[in-house]
């Protein structure tokens, strides 16, 4: 397996840029992850990695070898890199046997036998062999996409919204699995996707991407917790950025009460600041001293979310047990419990 | 950055772009050769004809084309718009048996009524037994006449007018259509007033195809000997053996035909209508009353049975009569020479159609999509056209060719290209790639872009993807295009007489030499085979239309 590193890339659509000097490196075996709201750049980047679309600057590297750069092209049939459309892009002519065994060639006809047999039993639908793609389930043939990508052995594999076109229900089963077979190959793996919850459950390295530029690369937990700057903040994840004053080095003001945590080192003492707050910070309770306005509430079965309007206006998102029922209209009592204080200086 | 923008540049030119661009130059030279001549020096034949028959040639080209596409638009109209909108017996029948007449060349209708209809011929022959007449004294229309070659050429040119104005009316969306209705307008007007103008940018298509075919046939106005651009410049290179001047004929002609192409695209570009409903329900169909449902039914058979069934059973029956004379050793010679240039030329026609349309696909730069277009700009341009402008250039070549060869080593090399099948093939090839670019390039318009990146990931380089994946998956277009050519070429007339190699025949060639050595009845089993070869891709594309139309519950 091999490490994949980007530098500098660049990407121009009609001198509109798209891809604007993006550096990652994604280490061998892991599975990475770019994403991003639409028209953020990330299928172009993937499509970058995979050759189809010349950077108009910019270094693509993968264990060492430079697949492009200014002075060289390799092109996609000699990258050995992996990838999975997100309309699976199955052969119509072929069976799905004879599509997992297209990219064998080379191979001897017993090998590639047992390599497609292999894959066949891995993505558990050997009896399927010699049906053509327009018999299969929706699911069946993004199976059959994954194991055509990964027969070959590539030292790479890219997967294009590989879910988009599920059910809600099947995506998540889906994703379990493609994660377990790649996992069982030892695959180095990048998917693309707008859905955090998909990148979440599929990758360790996600790479939060937005008007062509990288906005923080970490995993999950990171993300939802560190947020690097407001736009990540906000994309992941529900939350509220309120206006605060920093009072110490782990004290922040806020129209909420009083925050604590570690703030960073550059954010001076009366610095205005934003914080963020997501739901599970604002804690419902009868006892507190402040109250605040039921505006909006979402059941979701086992919690209500109330959006809540303070007296200054200002409004936040409250995640309470379902046995606080509280009407539109009514007032409740709220307090801030903040594990992770989210700080970024205003503008 | 200069070192970036080379690489880009010489990543763009590779050799795929550059045979794209050969192609295209390629093909471009009979056009250019012809059109060359217009720049050279007068000489006094050019003078003789300017002074003599050029008024002629354009006076009778004129008329032929207003006539055709009158003719053409009174057939083609009226049957589309009965067999697409009204409901009466038979009405499905009619709607694909108005295609076959397109299996009919020109020239085979031609001498087919000639037989018929002239003096000596059955209907005259039977007056004149019946009622008692004798030479000159009565009245019969001349077959062989401007009037002849007008209705003969509409006959079996009307269905591309047909095809076009169903398509369109079909398309319709029947609101506008209802519309119209509540409105106040009769089946009739609004026939007149919404579905002929929506429909007229197709129809102005059709229209032009006809036109092009019109001022390119030669057998029909040799045969009818009417002096037109083609036959004259067939006369004034083979008769006055000025091949200057014939391509200054072929140059004038050309002019008209690319006016045509570009007036027939202006009038698209400023009409271009786009239906305002996307609704397509099952079109209601006008039914007719008992009367007019019979005079609908007259309006369909009428070009039916004498743009196809009438000649094809007169050309059945001299078969019938003649075979036994007629088709021996030498007639599957001539069957076989026509068969397998055909097959030689479709194929090379089809290859270049991958190489251009593919190209195009993986390299879609505005450059390459004109080269592309340039490549198949050959259909514009009449086989007589096509036939000068090989031949000059490549007997040039020859001749060059020869000479050095003789001053150097000492021997003769004869003529490698024009004397050969090369030049025949290479015509033909150019005149046809059109009709297999279209077919190839909408059959690759319907693979996924995804497919060929799927192809790439695994491996495949383009050609290898073109080979393993498009192909098999546009089979159906591929063969196509190979079909249409083929019959295309088999029918094809004038540059064969120009550019076979000597004492070579095809069943064309042979057909119409024995039509105008008045043997009617002998050339009929040769025009019968190519009839019936033609039938097949009229009768696929019949099929394919019956079954296919918006709206229709499948």
């Amino acid at each position: 397996m091999k490490p994949l590193k980007l530098e500098n890339i660049s990407v121009k659509f009609d001198q509109k840029p798209v891809i604007n000097d993006v550096s990652l490196s994604l280490q061998s075996g892991k599975i990475g992850c770019f994403l991003g709201p639409s028209g953020c750049g990330k299928t172009t980047l993937l499509r970058v990695v995979a050759g189809f679309q010349r950077p108009d600057a910019g270094i693509v590297m993968l264990g060492g070898e430079v697949l492009s750069s200014s002075t060289r092209v390799v092109q996609p049939e000699h990258r050995n890199i992996g990838m999975v459309f997100q309309d699976f892009a199955l052969f119509p002519h072929l069976t799905v046997a004879e599509n997992i065994k297209f990219g064998l060639r080379g191979w001897s006809k017993r090998d590639a036998q047992r390599r497609v047999d292999e894959l066949l039993d891995l993505v558990g639908l050997s009896s399927l062999a010699r049906s053509y793609s327009h018999q299969l389930s929706g699911g069946q043939q993004q199976r059959i996409a994954l194991a055509r990508a990964l027969a070959p052995k590539p030292d790479l594999l890219l997967m294009d919204e590989p879910f988009s076109s599920m059910d809600t229900e099947l995506r998540e089963q889906l994703a379990r699995e493609v994660r377990s077979i790649l996992i069982e190959e030892s695959m180095s793996a990048i998917i693309v996707t707008h859905d955090q919850f998909e990148a979440f459950a599929m990758a360790d390295d996600i790479c939060v991407l937005h008007e062509g530029r990288v906005q923080q690369q970490a995993n999950g937990y990171s993300l939802y917790h560190e947020p690097a700057n407001p736009f990540v903040a906000n994309f992941i994840g529900d939350g509220v950025i309120l206006d605060g004053q920093v009072l110490s080095h782990n004290e922040v003001k806020t129209e909420l009460g009083f925050i604590y945590g570690e703030i960073a080192p550059n954010l001076p003492v009366g610095c205005p600041v934003q914080v963020l707050v997501r739901p599970d910070d604002v804690v419902h309770d009868d006892d507190a001293p402040d109250h605040a306005l039921v505006v909006n509430k979402a059941f979701r079965g086992s919690e209500f979310l109330y959006t809540l309007q303070m007296p200054s206006g200002v409004r936040v998102l409250c995640l309470a047990p379902s046995h606080h029922n509280h009407a539109v209209g009514s007032k409740i009592g709220v307090r801030l419990e903040v594990d992770h204080l989210v700080v970024f200086p205003q503008h | 950055m200069f070192r970036d923008r080379l690489a880009k540049f010489s990543q763009m030119f590779r050799l795929w772009q550059w045979l794209i661009f050969f192609i295209a130059a390629l093909f471009s030279i009979p056009a250019l050769s012809v059109f060359s001549a217009l720049f050279e020096s007068q000489n006094a034949i050019w003078d003789h004809i300017k002074q003599t028959v050029l008024s002629d040639y354009l006076a009778n080209s004129f008329i032929l084309v207003v006539g055709v596409g009158v003719g053409t638009l009174l057939l083609g109209v009226s049957t589309a718009w009965l067999t697409s909108l009204c409901r009466f017996p038979a009405k499905r029948v009619f709607s694909w048996m108005l295609l076959l007449p397109m299996a009919m060349p020109a020239y085979v209708i031609a001498y087919t009524y000639t037989g018929l209809l002239d003096f000596a011929g059955p209907v005259q022959s039977y007056l004149r037994a019946v009622m008692g007449w004798g030479y000159g004294d009565y009245w019969f229309p001349e077959v062989r006449s401007i009037g002849g070659a007008i209705t003969m050429l509409s006959l079996v040119l009307y269905p591309y007018v047909y095809l076009m104005a169903r398509a369109a009316f079909i398309e319709q969306s029947i609101c506008v259509l209802e519309v119209s209705r509540t409105l106040g307008c009769s089946p009739w007007q609004s026939f007149r007033r919404v579905a002929v103008p929506l429909a007229r940018p197709a129809i102005v298509a059709g229209l032009s195809l006809v036109l092009m075919e019109t001022l390119a046939d030669y057998g029909t106005v040799s045969y009818f000997g009417i002096s037109v651009f083609t036959t004259g410049i067939f006369r004034t290179w083979f008769g006055m053996g000025d091949e200057v001047a014939a391509a200054k004929l072929a140059a004038m002609l050309l002019t008209f035909i690319f006016t045509l192409v570009v007036l027939e695209r202006v009038s698209r570009a400023k009409a271009q209508y786009h239906h305002t409903s996307t609704k397509y329900s099952q079109l209601p169909e006008y039914r007719l009353s008992k009367g007019r449902a019979v005079l609908a039914m007259l309006v369909c058979a009428i070009p039916v049975v004498l743009g196809f069934v009438l000649p094809a059973t007169i050309l059945g029956v001299w078969t019938v009569e003649t075979y036994a004379s007629m088709v021996d050793k030498h007639f599957f010679v001539l069957a076989w020479n026509s068969f397998s240039l055909a097959a030689i030329a479709a194929i090379i026609s089809v290859f270049v159609a991958l190489i251009l349309a593919y190209g195009k696909r993986l390299f879609p730069s505005s450059m390459i999509k004109v080269a592309v277009r340039v490549s198949g700009m050959g259909y514009a341009i009449p086989g007589t056209v096509v036939a000068v402008g090989v031949m000059v250039p490549f007997a040039w070549l020859d001749n060059t060719l020869d000479s050095y060869a003789r001053a150097n080593w000492g021997f003769s090399t004869g003529l490698i290209l024009s004397g050969t099948a090369i030049a025949l093939i290479f015509a033909y090839v150019v005149r046809f790639l059109a009709v297999s670019l279209q077919a190839i390039e909408s059959g690759l318009g319907k693979i996924k872009h995804s497919m060929d990146d799927a192809a790439r990931s695994l491996g495949c380089s383009p050609a290898q993807s073109l080979y393993r994946v498009h192909i098999p998956l546009m089979k159906g277009s591929v063969l196509t295009a190979l079909l249409i050519v083929f019959v295309d070429i088999m029918k094809e007339l004038p540059a064969t007489l120009i550019l076979r190699p000597f004492n070579f025949n095809t069943l064309a060639v042979r057909a119409f030499e024995l039509a105008s050595d008045e043997r009617l009845a002998d050339a009929s089993s040769a025009a019968l085979m190519i009839v019936v070869t033609g039938l097949v891709p009229v009768l696929m594309l019949s099929y394919s239309i019956t079954f296919s139309r918006a709206g229709a519950n499948s």
